[in-house]
């Protein structure tokens, strides 16, 4: 049986695609979640920390694809753009939940 | 779309632990390499600190997920909002991928750096789909 090393070698370019498709489908919902934010009159924060939440996704997305593609030398600090991508996006998931439940309790009143 | 309001807890905790046991009983299969130990690619005391930051990185988004996918299954799933079916499925692949960042670190890098970066997309794909049909009836208001 091959190993996974190899198989996830030989996907080179698939990874690469995967990666750009996260780009863009990320960069979509950060656009749609932005124009719910503005259709629903500001009235739930929620939408705006969920667009915040998808962009931060789509700064992870531009990192991890610069650097499995032709900046490979900058690795490192490129690591380090994804990795504060991901906090970013888990901060803004983290709000993005608690105004979920504020906006059912307002409802609830 | 299948409701799941009457069931949305069972669904989402059962799902949750499922999912966990069964990528650790993977890794547990598949543990890290010599390769791997060798280039850097776990996490251990004396390697390369950087890989804490990740690692912990990882970590804190899968836990933010997690609390994102309770509060989508309490309140808008619960209320049988069947649009946010699909919006709750891609939280639920980012969680899946926020656990294989986390499991590539400690068990076969690259067995789940495959798995991280194939659920990606699908999640994203899911999650703009859902923003999509959540967005049609506020389009043809305006």
């Amino acid at each position: 049986m091959e190993s996974f090393e190899t198989i996830y070698n030989s996907m080179n370019l698939i990874i690469i695609l995967l990666s750009f498709i996260v780009l863009t489908v990320s960069a979509g919902i950060a656009y749609i979640t932005r124009k719910l934010w503005y259709a629903t009159a500001g009235a739930s924060y929620f939408w705006m920390f969920l667009s915040a939440f998808t962009g931060s996704i789509a700064v992870y997305a531009v990192a991890d694809f610069a650097s499995i593609t032709f900046l490979n030398e900058y690795a490192a600090p490129l690591q380090a753009i994804m990795d504060v991508g991901l906090i970013s996006a888990a901060v803004y998931a983290f709000v993005a939940s608690i105004f979920i439940r504020k906006m059912f309790e307002e409802l609830g009143e | 779309m299948v409701s799941i309001s009457k069931h949305s807890k069972e669904v989402f905790y059962g799902g949750t632990v499922f999912v966990i046991l069964l990528f650790i009983l993977l890794g547990y299969v598949y543990p890290a390499t010599q390769g791997d130990i060798a280039s850097n690619r776990t996490i251990s005391l004396d390697g390369d600190q950087g890989m804490y930051t990740n690692w912990f990185a990882y970590l804190f988004f899968a836990a933010a997920l997690l609390i994102l996918g309770q509060a989508l299954y309490s309140t808008f799933l619960k209320m049988d909002m069947t649009e946010w079916n699909m919006f709750a499925f891609g939280t639920f692949l980012l969680f899946v991928f926020g656990l294989c960042g986390v499991l590539q670190a400690i068990f076969n890098y690259h067995l789940f750096a495959l798995i991280k970066d194939i659920v990606l997309p699908i999640g994203m794909i899911c999650m703009l789909y859902s923003t999509y049909k959540i967005y049609e009836p506020f389009e043809e208001g305006e």
